[in-house]
């Protein structure tokens, strides 16, 4: 498969394909945060397992990050982003705001339609992987990302000025009650000294 | 003696499930349980609360940590190994870039492999002192209130569900649970005076004790990699110049002098024992104003120019907080 590929309708799903897509759907509810924790529990315990479901858990942050801020985005493979961001230009109507009535839930809504839109994002750039997400799969979630709106909320929008002092203050920081490493899951691995640079 | 297959059948599949569940809740209980583990009861909240901490620091464990910040889910493989003196920790981020962080006592070690890069930081104290140490328990009862909520099951452990919660609004309240029969920390929330949890970490998966110890070795080999190690030297607020007024309870843990992106800087921490908040002194640019940085979960930042500096308050405590602590620096005579 030429990982370059840029139509969405491309090759048939792969004979596994329902699973995968099971997967990657099961995936996306996680970034959600809208699995129970036995099923949070059997996905990781599959992440652990299967390097394929690991790549696309990867491939999800990249299409959400690739969304939020570019630098975050180019932690990943700069073709892909390149290939995620050019799409995501070219698809304004999947991304356009239209329920501004439901205002109300909008708080609870965007995190998940934000990934719901990444996963549209990535039928249409193309899985670089062995197997595509099937888009049968895909469509089910489709429908959210009418929530969408163009704006990221700010908490989740990353401030390398932020990211600079977080790191500082981590490193000298008491733990508190988090575990000691949560602090550094915390800063996204960004390091006091390497952002000076 | 041939008893006719299909009516048996029936049954097979429900007990095999149930013999599957049965042995795999088994699996689950940690070895200390059968134990001690019925003499939990009856603890008092501030018992469980350094129970918890030695726990952290003493136990053997490796898991998958999952951390999550609103829409943000990370997983982390964890180790954690005591050697009877000091507590050393790998963490393997499974998300973005791959890093490792090696933790011995205060020092950790960030492995960057695609610059060949390990920097070094250290926070220049014998052993990160516990958060939750007995001593500092009495103290922090003077700003939170302790109890015990209930009894819940976390990854297939018995935990005790605590709940400390802030005296003040100015900071965060916390639940915890904790495995009855080791007192780890199974799950923690963060939470704001509405309740609403601001950043939460779990384990998805944990083995507590006997881990191996080669665990703990990173997955490269760091030889002819370029080390860099944080250079912090330690300063007198007062003599260069400024007073600061963190909230009540926090204690000052270190002024130093420090590199940062816009030069050097001076950086103050100060904790009470539960949350922490630095304060960041730079040279001011021309574009320097007052303004608050994006929230990051729990994490607040409020910039204010005083003079020709500006100060930068940086925490794990409420953006009124953070204001507060930056409004109230000042320059003193010198």
């Amino acid at each position: 498969m030429n990982p370059d590929r840029i139509n969405p309708s491309a090759g048939a799903a792969p004979p596994d394909g329902d699973d995968a897509g099971n997967c990657a759907q099961r995936l996306s509810c996680l970034l959600d945060g809208e699995l129970d924790s036995d099923e949070c529990r059997s996905l990781v315990e599959r992440l652990r397992r299967d390097r394929e479901a690991c790549r696309k858990w990867e491939l999800f942050n990249c299409v959400g990050d690739a969304m939020r801020s570019a630098d975050v985005a180019a932690w990943h493979s700069g073709r892909f982003v390149a290939r995620v961001s050019a799409a995501l230009q070219q698809e304004p109507t999947v991304l356009a705001p239209v329920a501004a009535s439901r205002s109300a839930s909008r708080r609870w809504l965007l995190p998940g339609a934000g990934m719901a839109a990444a996963a549209v994002v990535l039928i249409v750039v193309g899985l670089p992987s062995r197997q595509a997400v099937s888009p049968e799969s895909m469509a089910i979630r489709a429908p959210a990302p009418t929530v969408a709106s163009a704006a990221t909320p700010a908490s989740i929008e990353r401030s390398p000025r932020l990211e600079r002092y977080l790191a500082a203050h981590r490193e000298l920081a008491e733990p508190g009650v988090m575990p000691h490493s949560t602090s550094y899951v915390r800063t996204s691995g960004a390091m006091s000294l390497e952002e000076g640079r | 003696m041939r008893r006719p297959a299909a009516p048996s059948w029936g049954w097979v599949a429900p007990a095999i499930i149930l013999l599957v569940l049965v042995s795999s809740s088994l699996a689950q209980v940690p070895a200390g349980a059968a134990a001690g583990g019925e003499a939990a009861d009856g603890r008092s909240p501030e018992q469980w609360l350094q129970i918890v901490q030695q726990a952290a620091r003493r136990l053997d464990y490796a898991g998958t940590m999952v951390y999550q910040q609103g829409s943000e889910v990370r997983m982390s493989k964890i180790v954690h190994v005591f050697d009877g003196k000091v507590s050393h920790e790998r963490l393997q981020p499974m998300d973005g870039r791959p890093r490792e962080f090696i933790r011995r006592a205060d020092e950790v070690k960030c492995l960057i492999p695609e610059a060949r890069r390990v920097v070094v930081e250290r926070r220049g104290r014998a052993e990160a002192f516990p958060a939750l140490g007995a001593a500092a328990t009495a103290e922090l009862l003077r700003h939170y209130s302790v109890k015990i909520v209930g009894r819940e099951r976390v990854g297939g452990f018995d935990c005790q569900v605590l709940e400390i919660q802030p005296l003040q609004p100015d900071r965060y309240g916390y639940r915890l649970w904790v495995d009855r029969a080791t007192g780890l920390m199974l799950r923690t929330q963060t939470l704001n005076g509405r309740g609403d949890v601001l950043e939460q970490m779990a384990f998805a998966d944990v083995r507590i004790g006997g881990v191996d110890h080669e665990q703990l070795k990173p997955s490269w080999s760091t030889e002819g990699w370029k080390v860099d190690e944080t250079a912090h030297r330690p300063i007198d607020l007062r003599e260069q110049g400024w007073r600061l007024l963190p909230p009540a309870g926090f204690k000052p843990l270190f002024a130093v002098r420090r590199p940062m992106a816009s030069g050097q800087a001076l950086q103050a921490v100060y904790s009470d024992g539960l949350a922490s908040l630095s304060v960041f002194i730079e040279p001011a640019s021309a574009s320097s104003a007052d303004d608050a940085l994006p929230q990051r979960g729990p994490i607040n930042a409020y910039a204010r120019r005083v003079g020709d500096a500006v100060v930068t308050v940086v925490g794990e405590v409420p953006a009124d907080t953070a204001r507060a602590v930056a409004q109230a620096a000042e320059r003193v005579g010198r």
